[in-house]
C-alpha cells in the first residue's frame, strides 16, 4: 500500500490554515514531509537499535507534517496532546512498512484506553472524490484523538483544506470558522447545539455537516437541515473499540432496523439484551493482536464486539439509548442519562442539557439536570438569583411537565437547575461527571 | 411555623402533580409521610424543591438515612435548618 504521502502528491493549493491564519500549501506539506522524513531515515540508519523519540507539536500544520513523514517509515506512531512519539528500526528500508498508529480513547465514560490502529483501518472511512477536494474543513477536535485525526485525514487525503479552529471558546471558533469561510464541519451534537446559538453560525453556507461522538437526536438534526438546506447532514455512528463505525446521512435519528440483517460498509450488526454488537470487515482478531496486552475489546464466539450501547427499536428503526455502563441506578431502576438530556433537548425553552446523577440516602443515586435556556435568556446570567423569580420557577415547572409526558416515572429528574452556560470536555462532549 | 408549612404543602402538592401521586386529603402534623401520597421518589423531588424554595437541603447534612415519620416533624427539621439565618 502506498504511503500517506506518496498518496497526496497530484494534490495542490490550500492544504492546511494553522490557528494563526498561515496558509500552508500541499506543496509546501510534501516537501517538509519528505525532508523531514529522509531526516528520521537516516538518523535510524545510524544508529544500531533503531530510533525512538518524541516530536514536540507545535501548530496544526507541524502535526500533519511530522505524520507524513513518519507514517509507513516508522512502526509505530503514538499520539498525545502535544507530541508524536516515534520508534523507527535501524533498518529502514526505502520500501514502506505497515505503521502501528497508538490512540488514546478519551474515556469520557469509562478509563482512557490505547487503541492500536493500522493506516487501513484508521482510513477506512475516509472518501476521496474529486469535487471533495473543494471543502474547507473546520477542525475543532483535538488532532491526536480519533475523531480529530478523521478530520485531518479526510481533509489531507481528499485535497481539501483543513483549518484549526480549536483555539478559544464557542464564540471564537464561530468567529474563526466564518474568517475562513469553512464550508464543512464535524462535531459533536453538544458542540453543534453551542454552535447554532452563535451569529456567525447563520452566515455560514456549510455544504457538509456531520455529527459523531455523542448520540445525534431528532430535533438537532431538524434544526440542521433547516439551517443547512443544501449541506449534506450525516451521523457517524464508531466505536473507537472496534476502530470502525457507520454513517447516517437520511437526517433521521438512529439507523434503520434492517442494517440488522443487510449490515453496513461490511459490519455486521445485531442487538443482544438491547445492547449493540458488531462485526467489523476485519475481525476483531486482529484488533485483539494489535492491542497485544491489552485486551479491551469483549467479543462473542462469532466475532462481534460489544460496544456497550444501548439500543432501542421502534418504528423499524434502531435508536441509541446511551452507554451502558454510564447508567444511573435509581432504587434499582437504570437510567439512561443520554436519553433523559434528549427528552428535555425536545422542549422549546431549552438549547442545551445535561443530566447525572447525585448520591442519595435512600434512592442510590437521583437523577439531576443542568439546562441552558435558549435566548434571550441566555444573554443574562442566569444565576442563584433569577431561578428564584417566577418565571424560571415556571419553566422548571414546565420542564418537569414535559418530562412526566415523555419518560417513565423513575427517569424523571429530581431537580432541574437553570444554568448560564454548559461546559463541553476536551472531546466536545457534555460531561457527565 | 405555618408559613413554612404552607410553603412544604405547596411543594408537596406540585411535586405530587409533576411525579404522578395523588396526596391524601386532610394532611395535618400527624399525618404518617409514607401515607401522604408520596413515595421515596416523591420525596426526593420534594426535598430538591425546598432546597431551591430555602436554599437549604437539611437531609444531606443529617446523619439520619430516614426521613422523619410525621409532616409535623418533617416540618420541624426545616424549621430548625432554617433557625440560625432567621
Amino acid at each position: 500500500m502506498n504511503s500517506l504521502l506518496a498518496r497526496i502528491q497530484t494534490y495542490s493549493g490550500p492544504a492546511v490554515v494553522t490557528h494563526d491564519g498561515r496558509t500552508i500549501s500541499y506543496e509546501t506539506l510534501k516537501a517538509n514531509a519528505s525532508s523531514l522524513r529522509e531526516t528520521y531515515r537516516n538518523a535510524a540508519m545510524d544508529s544500531d537499535d533503531g530510533l525512538s523519540g518524541s516530536e514536540a507539536i507545535t501548530d496544526l500544520a507541524h502535526f500533519v507534517t511530522t505524520l507524513l513523514a513518519l507514517e509507513s517509515v516508522a512502526e509505530q506512531i503514538t499520539f498525545t496532546p502535544d507530541a508524536l512519539s516515534y520508534e523507527l528500526p535501524s533498518n529502514v528500508s526505502r520500501s514502506t512498512i505497515a505503521t502501528t498508529w497508538f490512540i488514546q480513547t478519551s474515556g469520557t465514560t469509562g478509563n482512557p484506553k490505547r487503541i492500536a490502529h493500522t493506516t487501513s483501518s484508521i482510513c477506512s472511512a475516509i472518501q476521496i472524490k474529486p469535487h471533495l477536494s473543494e471543502l474547507r474543513w473546520a477542525l475543532t477536535y483535538q488532532p491526536h484523538r480519533f475523531a480529530g485525526l478523521q478530520v485531518v485525514l479526510q481533509g489531507i487525503l481528499s485535497g481539501a483544506c483543513t483549518i484549526d479552529c480549536l483555539r478559544g471558546d464557542i464564540a471564537d471558533k464561530s468567529r474563526q470558522m466564518l474568517n475562513e469561510q469553512v464550508s464543512a464541519l464535524s462535531a459533536t451534537p453538544s458542540f453543534w447545539r453551542q454552535f447554532l446559538l452563535t451569529e456567525p453560525s447563520h452566515q455560514l453556507a456549510f455544504s457538509r455537516v456531520s455529527l459523531g461522538g455523542e448520540i445525534a437526536d431528532q430535533p438537532l438534526l431538524d434544526a440542521l437541515v433547516s439551517r443547512y438546506p443544501k449541506a449534506k447532514i450525516f451521523h457517524i455512528y464508531a466505536s473507537t473499540e472496534a476502530g470502525v463505525g457507520f454513517a447516517v446521512s437520511d437526517g433521521k435519528a438512529g439507523f434503520p432496523e434492517q442494517w440488522l440483517e443487510t449490515g453496513v460498509n461490511g459490519i455486521r450488526l445485531r442487538v443482544k439484551e438491547n445492547i449493540l454488537w458488531l462485526k467489523p470487515a476485519i475481525t476483531a482478531d486482529t484488533v485483539n493482536r494489535n492491542n497485544s496486552d491489552e485486551a479491551v475489546v469483549h467479543t462473542d464466539e462469532n466475532g462481534y464486539i460489544n460496544t456497550q450501547d444501548a439500543v432501542s427499536i421502534s418504528h423499524h428503526r434502531v435508536f441509541f439509548k446511551g452507554r451502558d455502563n454510564g447508567v444511573i441506578n435509581v432504587g434499582g431502576h437504570k437510567v439512561f442519562p443520554e436519553q433523559v438530556e434528549s427528552v428535555l433537548l425536545s422542549a422549546e425553552q431549552i438549547a442545551l442539557a445535561r443530566v447525572y446523577s447525585k448520591p442519595h440516602k435512600i434512592l442510590g443515586q437521583i437523577v439531576i439536570a443542568d439546562v441552558v435556556l435558549l435566548a434571550p435568556e441566555l444573554d443574562e446570567p442566569v444565576g442563584e438569583a433569577t431561578s428564584k423569580t417566577l418565571s424560571a420557577k415556571q419553566i422548571q415547572m414546565a420542564l418537569m411537565l414535559h418530562c412526566k409526558t415523555h419518560l417513565n416515572r423513575a427517569d424523571m429528574p429530581t431537580k432541574i437547575n437553570i444554568v448560564p452556560t454548559l461546559p463541553l470536555s476536551d472531546s466536545g462532549k457534555v460531561s457527565r461527571q | 411555623m405555618t408559613d413554612l408549612r404552607d410553603t412544604i404543602l405547596d411543594s408537596m402538592r406540585q411535586v405530587a402533580l409533576i411525579s404522578d401521586c395523588t396526596l391524601v386529603d386532610d394532611i395535618d402534623d400527624d399525618t404518617v409521610l409514607l401515607q401522604s401520597g408520596l413515595d421515596s421518589l416523591g420525596f426526593a423531588m420534594l426535598v430538591a424543591q425546598l432546597e431551591e424554595e430555602f436554599n437549604v437541603d437539611p437531609f444531606s447534612e443529617m446523619e439520619l438515612a430516614v426521613y422523619p415519620r410525621t409532616l409535623g416533624e418533617f416540618v420541624s427539621v426545616y424549621q430548625s435548618a432554617l433557625q440560625p439565618s432567621e
